[in-house]
């Protein structure tokens, strides 16, 4: 197995003199869970938006599967996003679309038939018991049910890389635990993942790597307690 | 195959995004309907114009009067100075006494006529010149009113009648107002895009998050665009056939009440059944340049 991120010494400054990552290193082999945490402002969603190429680094290099994102020509953008599933703490679904709809978006992205789409979708919603909600449209469900149906979404085409920024943040404790246990599951699958947390509590539930941030720096690595 | 897929998809976006966002496409048909409306109404005027002025002036004349000692090859000498002068005169014809006469008598009331000795009718030579409405353009008409008015001056010019002086007059009006239906056309082109950007714009402003959400998941950029283009042509044609339906409809009443009014016989078929396809044309037109230039802005600055 071969490193699937590498940050090299990265520096994302904003206009404003506003530095969101400075000289941060870290790397990710393949098939690994990944908690990136620290306090707001630490720079774990810059991490994601800087692995979704929505920005680019002031300075530094960014390795995703091997390929240098800086050198990287608009154009090739979106198909380095049909690699990576991405969840977000505000699901990020498109309300005038139906569960199914907002699943199927990842397959005909690709050009899939329709009758890929129907089966594939279906298995999708499945797995995540989302079946009986797949004519729902996401304002009719509870936030639980709109995050599975993200993480539905984000896994749907089977990426090799799933990116999670605080994946759970605004659900309660409960959810948090299933959503959670959706993405260890991914993993198991041999899918990597990157999770991106503030919450130190849903952590110690997972043995799992977790690298420190503050202000832009690493500042520290551990694996997470738990027994998972 | 995966582009027939596309195409397929494409089609079937275009179409659920109108039911997916019915206020949207309210407000984007609604606007295209009323930019259609203006410029239509405006460039159908302006297109109808000259049908307009040749209709009402069809048959513009002016009657020279000749004195009852002048002869006809006076009187032919007469007609040719006048075309010569004017090339506008399209035709003069020489009448004699005797062929006003008759004419008089026919204009007269019947009862009137038939105890009268014709010599009693008043009658004299003429000359009927009639005018060529496409060579005449405002400037030209005024010179021609003024040159003829001076006619009687001549020797052997008894009197010169303006039978279509009023006529004259509404074609200085028509002329006048073509050159402002120009000018007032290009403003309201200029609004009717304007107004159709801003929309447009507003209304993929709405749709901010789902483009974002789109680019996410690994849509390209013709992802994106190709089902709002095909979103805006729809709007276009329903709009087309909406501003159509209406112009027609008000024409149609607009003539019922001039004609009631009993104020013009003229038949003014303004909307001919082809007008339609320019009506279609024009909302495609706009659908689709709206929605392409509205998602511009969007597709530049998300990524």
């Amino acid at each position: 197995m071969g490193a699937m991120i590498v940050f090299s010494n990265v520096t994302k400054r904003y206009p404003g003199g506003i530095t969101a990552l400075d000289s941060l290193s870290f790397d990710m082999e393949e098939g690994e869970f990944l908690f990136v945490t620290g306090p707001s402002g630490a720079g774990k969603s810059t991490i994601i938006r800087l692995l979704l190429a929505m920005e680019m680094p002031t300075d530094g290099q960014i390795l995703l599967a091997r390929r240098n994102l800086r050198s990287l020509r608009e154009s090739s953008i979106p198909f380095l996003r049909r690699n990576i599933g991405t969840i977000f703490q505000d699901f990020r679904l498109i309300d005038s679309r139906t569960v199914f709809e907002n699943v199927a978006v990842t397959l005909e992205v690709l050009g899939l038939t329709p009758r890929e789409v129907k089966s594939r979708v279906a298995q999708a919603l499945e797995m995540f018991g989302l079946t009986r909600l797949a004519r729902h449209y996401p304002p009719m469900l509870s936030g639980g049910e709109q995050q599975r149906v993200a993480i539905a979404r984000a896994i749907v085409n089977d990426p090799p890389l799933v990116l999670a920024d605080e994946p759970t943040g605004s659900l309660d404790p409960l959810l948090a635990v299933e959503v959670m246990d959706k993405l260890l599951e991914m993993h198991r699958r041999g899918v990597t993942v990157l999770v991106a947390t503030h919450d130190k509590g849903l952590m110690d539930r997972y043995r799992q790597r977790c690298i420190l941030l503050d202000r832009g720096c690493r500042v520290g690595e551990h694996i997470s307690g738990g027994d998972a | 195959m995966r582009a027939v897929t596309q195409t397929a998809y494409f089609m079937r976006q275009g179409a659920a995004n109108l039911s997916r966002h019915p206020l949207y496409a309210a407000v984007g048909v609604l606007t295209l309907t009323v930019s259609l409306i203006l410029v239509g109404f405006l460039g159908l005027f302006l297109y109808r114009a000259n049908t307009l002025v040749d209709r009402l002036a069809g048959g513009l004349k002016l009657t020279v009067y000749l004195a009852p000692e002048v002869t006809q090859p006076a009187a032919d000498e007469l007609s040719r100075v006048l075309k010569g002068q004017w090339p506008e005169v399209k035709e003069v014809s020489y009448h004699t006494e005797l062929e006003d006469r008759e004419r008089n008598l026919k204009l007269l009331p019947a009862e009137l006529v038939a105890d009268l000795e014709p010599e009693l009718v008043p009658a004299q030579p003429f000359l009927e010149v009639i005018l060529d409405v496409d060579l005449l353009d405002q400037e030209r008409a005024e010179a021609l009113v003024k040159w003829f008015s001076a006619l009687h001056q001549v020797q052997g010019v008894d009197e010169v009648l303006f039978g279509s002086q009023k006529i004259a007059a509404a074609f200085s009006l028509l002329s006048g107002a073509r050159t402002l239906g120009i000018f007032i056309s290009l403003v309201i082109v200029l609004a009717a895009v304007f107004f159709v950007l801003t929309t447009t714009r507003l209304i993929v402003e709405g749709r901010r998050r789902e483009i974002e959400i789109l680019l996410l998941v690994g849509a390209t950029p013709s992802f994106i665009r190709m089902p709002h283009y095909i979103e805006g042509t729809i709007q276009g044609i329903a709009a087309g056939l909406l501003s159509y339906g209406v112009v027609w409809f008000l024409q149609r009443h607009l003539m019922t009440t001039l004609r009631s009014e009993a104020l013009l016989q003229v038949p003014l078929d303004l909307l001919p059944p082809g007008m339609v396809a320019w009506f279609l044309a024009g909302g495609i037109l706009l659908g689709f340049v709206g929605s392409a230039l509205g998602l511009v802005r969007h597709l530049r600055f998300l990524r």
